[in-house]
C-alpha cells in the first residue's frame, strides 16, 4: 500500500511518499516552506506526481502534520507532529524509547512505551530558546555557516560558558565574549552547552530510557549530538533521516486518522 | 416554558443562536428581570451577539449550549456591568470586595441594598474583548505584563466605565495571591474607602485554629466597616440567612458539578461561569439563584432522558486553574474531550457552610478549606479526588503567563498527579489575548489528546 505524509515545518516542508509493502520510499522531498505553507504543500506534491507518473491512482491517501498541517486542506486527515515523529522515528529505530526532536521553532522530547506509542511528552515554551532558531541566529552573528557550526564546535579545547538562552541576551553576550578574544569554536561549544542543557533539563521532566534517537533539523548538526550526550549522560543516536522522520510518520499513520481537519 | 421546548441539546455557535434566538417569543423576553423588579431597563434575556457588538468579540469563537436555561445564564452574567451601575441609581451600595473569592460576599448581601462584586473577575475581560487595554492601563499604574491577568482589575479600576466606583473596597491580601495583592495595593488610590483583611494560611492546623479564629477577627471588622457604610447593625438571623441563600446556591452548583462531570449534562464553558457564580452571584443573588434553577432543571431533565451535551466516549480530563482564554475549553471539547473535574482556585466558594455554628466561624470555617492559603499538596487532593471519582484520564493545568504562583506550583501538581494516579498530565501558559488558541497550544493539546486515545 501507498501513501504519502506531509510534514509543513516552520522552516521546511517535507514530503514522504512510501510504500508499505516493499518498505521502500518513491519520492523523498525537503523544500523551504516560505510564508505561504499552504501553496509550498500544494506545489511539493504536484512536484512528486509529476516526477512519478507511475504513482498515479496508487496513492491510497496523504496525511498532513507539522505546524501547518491544518492549512494543506487535500489531505484524508492531521496528526501532531509529536505522534508523527513518533511512528517515524520508531519504523527506523524499533528500540527507540526517546525520541528529542529539535526542530526550527520548537523543541520536544518524548517518551514512549514498548509498543512505540507516546506515553508522554514536554514542549518548549514559546520563545525560540532551546529550539534551531537560536543556533541559526546566532551562527549569523557569528558570520559562520550554520552547516559548519556543529563542525566547529566539535574543534573547541575549552567551551566557554553561555548562561542566555535567550536569543537576543545570547548575542550581546557572545559579542562581549569576541570583544575578548575568545575563540570562535569555544563560544558555538558553549552555545551547544547551553542549548543542550535546556533541552536535557526538558527531558529530566520524562524517564529517559534508551535508546534515545535525536531527530529535527538541529539533528543534522553533529556538535550538537556530542552536547546531549554529555548533558544527558547517555548515548544518542541520530535518527536515519531526521529530516524526515514525521512525515514518514504521517505517511504510515493514513488509515488511522480522523478524516478531515 | 410557554411557547420554548429546548432543542436537543448540543453545542452551538454564536450564530447558531442568532438563529435560534428568533424563536424565544417576546413574552419570555419580558420575563427575566434583574433586581427584582419589571421595568424595562432590567431585562437581560439578549443573544451572545448583543455582547459581542458592545466588545465582546471572543464570544464569536465559542460554542455555546444551546438551552434557554443557558441563553439566560449568558444574557445575565453579560450583563453584570450594566447591572452594576443601576444598582447605584437605583439607591443600592456597591461594594467591591477582593482577592478572597468568596467568603466575604456572604456577609456583604446579608445587609439590605448592599451588591459585593469582584473585581479579580476582570481577568477574564482583556481574553473576552481581544484587547489588552486593561493591561497597558495596569502598566501605565505600574504592573506590567510579569504579573497575573488579575492586573485587568487594576485597569478596570483606573478606566472607571467596567463598574461603579465603590462605595466600600474589602480587599484580602496575605497567604493568597502575592500577584493580586500587588494589584490591591495599586487600586487603593482609587478606593473611596479600602478595608484590609488578612488572609491567614492554613499551615496544617485544624479550620477553626488559631488561624481561623484570627479570620473571625478579621470579619468582625468587615461587620463594623459594614455598619459603618450602611447604618445598619447586622442581626444574626440576618448573617444566618445569608449563609442559608448561600449554601442553596452552593448545594446547586454542587449538583450541577455532578451532572456535568458525571453525565455531560453541560458542557465545560457554561460550568466555569456556573463555579465562579459562587463567588458573587453576578452581582444580583436572588436572580442567579433562579438562573441555577432553571439551568439545574435543564441539566436534570437531559440526564434523566439520556442526552448528553458532549459524546460518551470523549477523553476525560480534569482541569486545574481555570483558563483565562475561554476559548481553550472549547477547543479541547472540539478535539474530543470532555471536561469531568475542575481546580479553579475557588474550592472555598463550592464549601457548604454549618449552619448550626456561629455565623463568623461558619464562614471563617469554610474559608480555612481554600486551595489558595494551603500548600500545593493539598490543592492536589482535590484534583486526584475528583480524577479518581470521575475516572479521568489526563489532567490540564493552564497556567498564567507571569503568575507567581503558577510558574513553581503547576510543576508541583503534575508531578503528584503522575506520582499518585500515573495519568499523563499536560501544562502550558496561557499567553495573552488573542483570537485564537495559540499554535503551540493548540499542537500540545491535539498531541496530549493523542497521547490519552493512545492509552485506551
Amino acid at each position: 500500500m501507498i501513501t504519502a505524509g506531509i510534514d509543513v515545518g516552520s522552516v521546511n516542508t517535507k514530503l514522504v511518499v512510501f510504500d508499505r509493502v516493499s518498505q521502500q520510499a518513491f519520492c523523498e522531498k525537503v523544500v523551504p516552506t516560505g510564508p505561504r505553507p499552504r501553496e509550498t504543500a500544494h506545489h511539493v506534491l504536484s512536484e512528486c506526481r509529476s516526477e512519478h507518473k507511475e504513482l498515479s491512482g496508487h496513492v491510497r491517501g496523504v496525511v498532513a502534520t507539522g505546524y501547518a498541517r491544518h492549512a494543506v486542506d487535500y489531505v484524508e486527515g492531521t496528526i501532531t507532529e509529536i505522534r508523527a515523529a513518533a511512528l517515524g522515528i520508531r519504523y527506523w529505530h524499533p528500540t527507540c524509547r526517546t525520541v528529542i526532536d529539535i526542530g526550527g521553532q520548537d523543541s520536544k522530547v518524548l517518551s514512549l512505551d514498548e509498543s512505540g506509542k507516546v506515553h508522554d511528552f514536554v514542549m518548549n515554551d514559546r520563545c525560540a530558546a532551546g529550539t534551531g532558531h537560536f543556533l541559526s541566529v546566532l551562527a549569523k552573528t557569528l558570520s559562520v555557516p550554520l552547516e559548519d557550526f556543529g563542525w566547529l564546535s566539535l574543534e573547541s579545547r575549552r567551551p566557554v560558558p553561555v548562561s542566555s538562552l535567550c536569543v537576543v541576551m545570547a548575542e550581546s553576550e557572545i559579542l562581549s565574549l569576541l570583544a575578548a578574544d575568545t575563540p570562535v569554536a569555544d563560544v558555538i561549544a558553549g552555545l551547544h552547552e547551553a542549548l543542550a542543557r535546556r533541552v536535557a533539563n526538558m527531558a529530566a521532566r520524562l524517564r529517559v530510557e534508551p535508546e534515545v534517537v535525536f531527530t529535527g533539523g538541529v539533528a543534522q548538526n553533529p556538535g550538537m549530538k556530542a552536547a546531549l550526550e554529555r548533558a544527558l549522560g547517555i548515548p544518542v543516536t541520530v535518527a536515519r533521516k531526521p529530516l524526515l522522520a514525521a512525515a514518514l510518520g504521517a505517511a504510515l499513520s493514513v488509515g488511522e486518522t480522523k478524516p478531515g481537519s | 416554558m410557554p411557547g420554548w421546548t429546548d432543542p436537543k441539546s448540543a453545542r452551538v455557535s454564536f450564530d447558531d443562536w442568532l438563529e435560534l434566538f428568533d424563536r424565544v417569543p417576546d413574552e419570555l423576553i419580558e420575563r427575566y428581570h434583574y433586581y427584582g423588579n419589571n421595568e424595562a431597563w432590567s431585562k437581560y434575556l439578549f443573544p451572545p451577539q448583543m455582547f459581542a457588538v458592545y466588545g465582546m468579540r471572543h464570544l464569536r469563537r465559542l460554542k455555546f449550549d444551546n438551552s434557554l436555561a443557558a441563553l439566560r445564564m449568558w444574557g445575565f452574567v453579560q450583563n453584570e456591568t450594566e447591572r452594576l451601575f443601576r444598582a447605584r441609581q437605583t439607591g443600592r451600595r456597591v461594594i467591591a470586595t477582593m482577592g478572597d473569592l468568596g467568603a466575604v460576599p456572604v456577609i456583604v448581601n446579608s445587609y439590605p441594598k448592599c451588591v459585593a462584586f469582584y473585581p479579580d473577575c476582570i481577568w477574564w475581560t482583556p481574553f473576552a474583548m481581544e484587547s489588552r487595554v486593561l493591561f497597558d492601563a495596569a502598566a501605565e499604574l505600574g504592573i506590567g505584563d510579569a504579573t497575573c491577568f488579575s492586573r485587568a482589575a487594576l485597569g478596570a479600576f483606573a478606566k472607571h466605565s467596567y463598574f461603579p466606583d465603590p462605595d466600600l473596597v474589602i480587599a484580602s491580601t496575605g497567604a493568597s495571591c502575592d500577584d493580586y495583592s500587588g494589584v490591591e495595593q495599586l487600586a487603593e488610590r482609587f478606593a473611596r474607602e479600602m478595608l484590609w483583611v488578612e488572609v491567614p494560611m492554613r499551615c496544617g492546623m485544624g479550620p477553626m485554629g488559631p488561624m481561623g479564629l484570627m479570620l473571625v477577627k478579621e470579619y468582625e471588622r468587615v461587620v463594623e466597616a459594614m455598619a459603618r457604610l450602611t447604618g445598619h447593625e447586622l442581626t444574626e438571623d440576618e448573617l444566618r440567612a445569608g449563609i442559608r441563600r448561600t449554601n442553596t446556591v452552593r448545594k446547586m452548583v454542587s449538583r450541577l458539578r455532578e451532572l456535568a462531570f458525571g453525565d455531560a449534562a453541560l458542557a465545560a464553558l457554561e460550568m466555569m461561569v456556573i463555579e465562579f457564580g459562587n463567588l458573587h452571584y453576578y452581582s444580583d443573588m436572588d436572580e442567579w439563584t433562579a438562573v441555577l434553577e432553571h439551568l439545574l432543571a435543564t441539566a436534570e431533565g437531559r440526564t434523566a432522558r439520556g442526552e448528553r451535551m458532549l459524546p460518551e466516549d470523549a477523553l476525560r480530563v480534569v482541569w486545574v486553574t481555570p483558563p483565562a482564554d475561554p476559548l481553550l475549553l472549547t477547543y479541547v471539547e472540539d478535539a474530543g474531550a470532555r471536561v469531568v473535574g475542575t481546580e479553579y482556585v475557588i474550592n472555598q466558594a463550592l464549601e457548604i457552610m454549618d449552619e448550626s455554628r456561629p455565623p463568623l466561624e461558619a464562614i471563617a470555617e469554610s474559608f480555612m478549606a481554600a486551595s489558595l492559603i494551603g500548600t500545593s499538596k493539598a490543592r492536589t487532593q482535590s484534583v486526584i479526588h475528583q480524577a479518581r471519582k470521575y475516572e479521568a484520564e489526563g489532567v490540564i493545568i493552564s497556567g498564567i503567563l507571569g503568575g507567581s504562583h503558577c510558574a513553581m506550583e503547576g510543576r508541583l501538581i503534575a508531578d503528584y498527579v503522575k506520582a499518585e494516579l500515573g495519568l499523563p498530565v499536560l501544562e502550558f501558559d496561557v499567553t495573552s489575548p488573542s483570537r485564537e488558541v495559540a499554535r503551540q497550544i493548540g499542537t500540545r493539546i491535539d498531541a496530549f489528546l493523542e497521547v490519552l486515545r493512545g492509552r485506551r
